[in-house]
């Protein structure tokens, strides 16, 4: 790809400042900023939960807390990494890098994107909010249902469970309207000849993201109104003593959240190749199979939601139609590890940060999709089904899968970002921290799943004890690292070595064509792509 | 502002309501299907 003209880098200061530039900006960086800083406070409340839920498993028995406040804990740790960490986070990108991976000066509807964004803080307070609120003596504490919201228990259970459906509802809209902005932005901003089949693979998966929240967001929002009428309006959707079905709530649910999964990894599957070519030197490999591959995964996304619940009864058919179709994922996804793999083949490759994270991200996140694979099995299931093999196995997915490809992206984009050179040194170090820990924290929790241990309790059978410490020990270990991490941003902000504008030896696209950082109203005069 | 401009912004409103719409309508029938299957 090339540019036959360069980007305006005139430089405006007709914006507001201070408090007020942040909460009036309609400007793609300041709210892919704020997306980002968003979603590393929440990472590290959501991360601060699950250590008091490592700290009760350490040792069997109840220790710190009770089997409510336990459940509590859970629920609202996985709505908080879901919804407020890992999705903000892919928006941030989103927003940062779109504009200037297609040439185009903002976002298409920048003031929907600012709504969208302050959607998201009253949501966490929503979703918090219970917690206060039970050390005042009102109400009993936030949702303790999981994130799942399953009847019968969230339709008995007190005013944390209103409170998250509040929150899912506020989520939903601000999810809804980034992607309706981010398929607007695609489809008419892009520079002149920039074809579809020419979009860097970042835009790619986000556009399939986009696609998904529409058709996902709304049912989850659904079925979570229909609870409040349950809960407060007399109507018995889900309660089985009036003739409602909860299992039905269980389809409803995970209509939306399998392909929830999808939506939280596509923009990373859609960026990794990007940094894999770039420390690789080296052209993408298979663009148009990659292109291709998320279409796929997209669209089986949609139709294999009930392997979730295998356990809880459906007719023989539906629970081989929902195996195969699940197995059906691994080939695209196959297709996918090939072409990663393959870029990389007899490339110049060194390993800096981001490249660290790449590859250690597809090595860990390959055993999240091939456990994946297992628990796709109707048979197999019934064991592994609501055992701690299923905690290790998304947490191979989301937080490798996820939160490590994020990683990536943040140390791939941060000196274009900022303008500064982060801590290499620094950077590799949470890189091994990360990576060592989060493995001793989860590859303990497939052997104690596999021996029968069920997730979601704060008591267990002795013969998990040693793992168990085992993965409460690495888990702090993994949240300290996390601090580090945190420290490398800092100071990366603050400043460090000047960035070039092409930041990375084999770095390709139009933001690269930019200052480090970007002016603040970036692509003034659009670039023509050859 | 440029004519073409103003055609593109036309444009991306255009393009946000269908989608809106299509979200909104979507979270209507999702509650509908209840009596269906």
């Amino acid at each position: 790809m090339s540019t036959t003209t360069v980007a305006n880098h005139e430089e405006h200061h007709d914006h507001p400042t201070g408090i007020m530039r942040w909460l009036t900006t309609t400007n793609h960086k300041d709210i892919g900023t704020m997306y980002l800083t968003f979603s590393l406070v929440m990472f590290l409340v959501g991360g601060s939960m699950i250590l008091g839920i490592r700290a009760e498993l350490f040792k069997p028995g109840l220790q710190l807390m009770n089997p409510d406040f336990f459940n509590q804990l859970i629920g609202v740790h996985a709505l908080i990494m879901i919804f407020a960490a890992l999705m903000p986070a892919a928006t941030g990108f989103a927003n940062w890098m779109i504009p200037l991976q297609i040439g185009a000066p903002d976002m298409a509807l920048p003031r929907l994107n600012n709504w969208g964004f302050w959607l998201l803080p009253p949501s966490a307070i929503l979703l918090t909010l219970p917690f206060t609120l039970a050390m005042f003596g009102i109400g009993d504490g936030a949702l303790a249902t999981g994130w799942t919201f399953y009847p019968p228990l969230s339709v008995q259970g007190g005013i944390g469970v209103d409170f998250a459906i509040f929150a899912v509802h506020l989520l939903g809209i601000s999810s809804v309207m980034g992607s309706i902005n981010i398929i607007v932005t695609l489809f008419n901003m892009r520079a002149p000849g920039m074809t579809l089949m020419k979009m860097p693979m970042f835009a790619w998966g986000w556009l399939i993201t986009a696609f998904l929240l529409v058709a996902t967001i709304p049912v989850l929002a659904g079925a979570v109104t229909m609870l409040l009428t349950d809960r407060h309006f007399g109507t018995h959707f889900f309660d089985a003593a009036g003739g409602g079905d909860p299992i039905m709530f269980q389809h409803l649910f995970w209509f939306f959240g399998h392909p929830e999964v999808y939506i939280l990894l596509l923009p990373v599957w859609g960026f990794i190749p990007q940094i894999l070519q770039t420390f690789s030197r080296k052209p993408m490999y298979g663009y148009k199979a990659q292109v291709y591959s998320l279409w796929a995964i997209g669209a089986l996304a949609v139709v294999v939601w009930a392997h979730h619940f295998f356990t809880a009864g459906m007719p023989v058919p539906a629970l081989l139609y929902f195996m195969y179709s699940t197995m059906a994922i691994s080939l695209p996804l196959a297709v996918l590890f090939f072409c990663w793999i393959k870029t990389m083949w007899k490339g110049s490759m060194t390993f800096e940060t981001p490249m660290l994270f790449a590859v250690g991200w597809i090595i860990l996140f390959g055993i999240g999709g091939l456990t994946g694979l297992v628990l796709a099995d109707v048979a197999a299931d019934a064991q592994y089904h609501n055992s701690y093999f299923v905690v290790a196995h998304f947490h191979y997915t989301l937080f490798a899968g996820g939160i490590m490809g994020i990683m990536a992206g943040v140390y791939y984009w941060l000196p274009k970002m900022t303008g500064n050179m982060y801590d290499e040194k620094l950077g590799k170090w949470h890189f091994w921290l990360t990576a060592i820990s989060f493995n001793l924290t989860f590859i303990p929790q497939f052997f104690v799943g596999l021996a029968g241990m069920p997730r979601r309790i704060p008591d267990y059978a002795l013969q998990f004890a040693e793992f168990n410490m085992i993965s409460s020990i690495a888990a702090f270990a993994l949240g300290l690292s996390q601090l580090l991490f945190v420290y490398v941003i800092i100071k990366c902000v603050k400043g460090g070595k000047k960035a070039t504008d092409k930041v990375w030896e084999g770095a390709e696209g139009l933001e690269w064509t930019l200052s480090s950082p970007p002016p603040y109203h970036s692509f003034t005069e659009q670039p023509i792509i050859k | 502002m440029e004519d073409k401009e103003l055609a593109r912004r036309s444009r991306n409103k255009k393009i946000a309501l269908i989608f809106g719409a299509i979200a909104v309508i979507w979270y209507v029938l999702s509650m509908f299907t209840i009596w269906n299957l």
